[in-house]
């Protein structure tokens, strides 16, 4: 192989094409490409579910034997709207996953490339322009990993879906006010029908447009051809072939020092209490998963409860501290992956100890703070920062208890920690 | 605009649910960037040689309550819409008791275990199932023997400030003085245990 090729994009011989079409190269990962089959299954349900639903006339633009259709499939128009809605909050979570796990390793380095416009795709765009509409016979740039037309539609689809997500969360769940869902309504469909518009192109070019075949199965096994990636994605096989595509590893950052830490949490303990009148809390959201549990099992005796039952209400998961705990959860990975740590599993123990030592003691020691949650009625979170930031007399007594028994503990079983 | 909002302005239920989340999303930011997320590290506070757990609840507490006295002074809080917990002095002192036990046998609270198990550390997810089971034995042995153990010694007042009759900045300034007391002696302690 000429050495040149990797300087500079360059006809080939035709011994050298033979020998890059005998050659697999990477093109996606196995990520990357279960991500796109999900999208694909998301995105039809959603598009002949979410085009049944449409009531209005000035927007109902398919005829009325498909509405019909779908609504025989599903029975009720209710059914049409749980499937949307759910598929769609399921589209959300995966998207949010993909997003914040994948951040570094994907989800960044795509929306650098997408959104870093080259004079060689500006260049891809005008050759394409003038072959199709002109019938000009041109001769293409050199193009990275997606070529001038997939990054205008990736584009588009990266600028889209949060608005799409988050107009479907309004208009599902009539968020804020009456005349937003309205509006939220209209740009949930404009917004859909932007990416249509590319999606379409981006159906024809993989089902129907032949020399694109190589990068349809490229999308599904995850390799093409080192040919297919020379001629369509020059820049990209050079990039790999030189090995310049391996992201780069940042350093973990450290704790924060305590005081910095305090005065973070006083912050949105503050307006935790400003916005909602609530403060903290954690223990809140084991009582109210743990009766929805066995409420799951034997509604009525929980209900009735003598305990249990005033942690029912209307539903015991629609509660403010067992949505804070999901938001602890989203806020705990996103400040892992700010601080570049890497997710491993890992038992902590002191040296004295084994492994399975370890896990028993974890567990007594969480039977028993469980239990003195219930005996206190809350937790570090409620009762010692919410109720000693208000100066509650049974927050402060908590707090002071707390590290007398936490203490008187430490001299007994000191032995697990040194 | 006055606080609290959701009380208010009369939000609806689903708005207070978001704002759970988002609010419950910093709380586990501030808790993961704390170093909550090592048992190690919380346990430190009991066996002297790292008073992060100390430092970073006092802290929070001192500015916390300075920015509800400061809106409250000037109007922007409706103090008396905050809802907590009414004192229980016995249940209270009883239960921290127990919790301070369990704490240093297992190395974190709640909220942390499930941080940390978030992480991945399988002795936070064993602490965190072993609260299930600690509030699941509550639960269910209520009706027949914890009845009698249940919000023991209530006193009306619900703050030291209508208890004591003391002003609210007053009491904040006595928790001023503590963290600055305290603070260079737990410094002291924690280099002399330093492992």
């Amino acid at each position: 192989m000429r050495n040149e090729l990797l300087e500079k994009y360059l006809p080939l011989t035709p011994e050298e094409k033979e020998e890059l079409k005998s050659k697999k190269i990477k093109k996606h990962d196995v990520a990357t490409v279960f991500l796109h089959w999900f999208n694909m299954l998301v995105w039809l349900t959603e598009l002949i579910t979410g085009a049944a639903l449409i009531v209005s006339l000035n927007y109902a633009f398919m005829p009325k034997f498909f509405t019909k259709i779908v609504s025989d499939i599903y029975g009720t128009r209710g059914n049409i709207i749980r499937t949307h809605i759910f598929v769609g909050v399921l589209w959300a979570i995966v998207l949010t996953l993909y997003a914040l796990f994948g951040w570094r390793r994907y989800l960044k380095p795509t929306l650098k490339e997408i959104f870093g416009i080259t004079k060689d795709d500006i260049g891809w765009l005008k050759a394409k322009f003038e072959e199709v509409v002109l019938g000009k016979k041109v001769h293409y740039p050199p193009q990275d990993a997606y070529n001038g037309g997939q990054k205008l539609f990736a584009q588009v689809v990266a600028l889209m879906v949060p608005v799409i997500i988050i107009t479907g969360f309004i208009m599902a769940f009539h968020l804020l006010s009456p005349s937003l869902i309205r509006w939220a309504i209209i740009i949930h469909f404009g917004a859909v029908g932007l990416v249509v518009m590319g999606l379409s192109v981006h159906i024809y070019m993989a089902l129907l447009y032949p020399p694109e075949q190589e990068g349809f199965f490229g999308m599904i096994h995850g390799y093409v051809s080192e040919y297919f990636a020379y001629h369509h994605h020059y820049k990209f096989w050079r990039k790999k072939k030189k090995g310049l595509d391996k992201p780069e590893e940042l350093p973990p950052k450290k704790d924060l020092p305590p005081i910095k830490a305090g005065i973070f949490l006083g912050i949105v303990l503050f307006f935790s209490f400003y916005l909602t009148g609530f403060g903290l809390g954690s223990s809140g959201f084991v009582q109210r998963t743990l009766v929805a549990i066995l409420g799951a099992f034997a509604p009525e005796s929980v209900k009735n409860h003598s305990y249990m039952g005033h942690y029912w209400g209307v539903y015991p998961l629609w509660n403010f501290l067992v949505f804070m705990g999901l938001g602890v959860i989203a806020g705990t990975l996103f400040a892992m992956f700010l601080a570049h740590h890497k997710f491993r599993f890992r038992i902590e123990r002191g040296e004295k100890i084994n492994d399975f030592q370890r896990l028993v003691y974890a567990v007594i020691g969480g039977i028993i703070v469980g239990f003195a949650t219930r005996v206190a009625g809350g937790c570090t979170s409620s009762m010692a920062l919410s109720g000693g930031s208000v100066f509650s007399p049974g927050g402060w007594l908590f707090m002071i208890f707390l590290f007398i028994g936490g203490y008187l503990g430490a001299f007994f079983f000191r032995r697990l920690w040194k | 605009m006055i606080g609290p909002l959701y009380k208010v302005l009369g939000w609806s239920h689903g708005t207070l649910l978001i704002f759970a989340v988002i609010i419950g999303f910093f709380f586990g930011y501030a808790l993961y960037r704390s170093g909550f997320y090592s048992a190690k590290k919380l346990a430190g506070v009991f066996y002297l040689y790292d008073f992060a757990v100390y430092k970073v609840i006092f802290f929070a507490i001192v500015v916390a309550s300075l920015l509800l006295w400061f809106f409250s002074s000037i109007g922007l809080l409706k103090f008396e819409l905050l809802s907590f917990h009414p004192s229980y002095l016995w249940s209270a002192a009883i239960g921290g008791f127990i919790f301070g036990i369990g704490f240093s046998i297992g190395g974190f609270c709640p909220g942390t275990s499930l941080v940390s198990a978030v992480t991945g550390s399988f002795d936070a997810i064993a602490f965190f199932v072993g609260v299930y089971l600690g509030i699941a034995i509550w639960d269910l042995g209520y009706p027949f023997i914890f009845k009698g153990l249940n919000h023991l010694g209530k006193i009306e007042a619900k703050t030291m400030m209508e208890l004591w009759g003391i002003p609210y900045i007053i009491l904040i300034a006595i928790a001023i003085v503590i963290v600055i007391v305290t603070f260079p002696l737990v410094d002291k302690i924690e280099k002399k245990n330093k492992i």
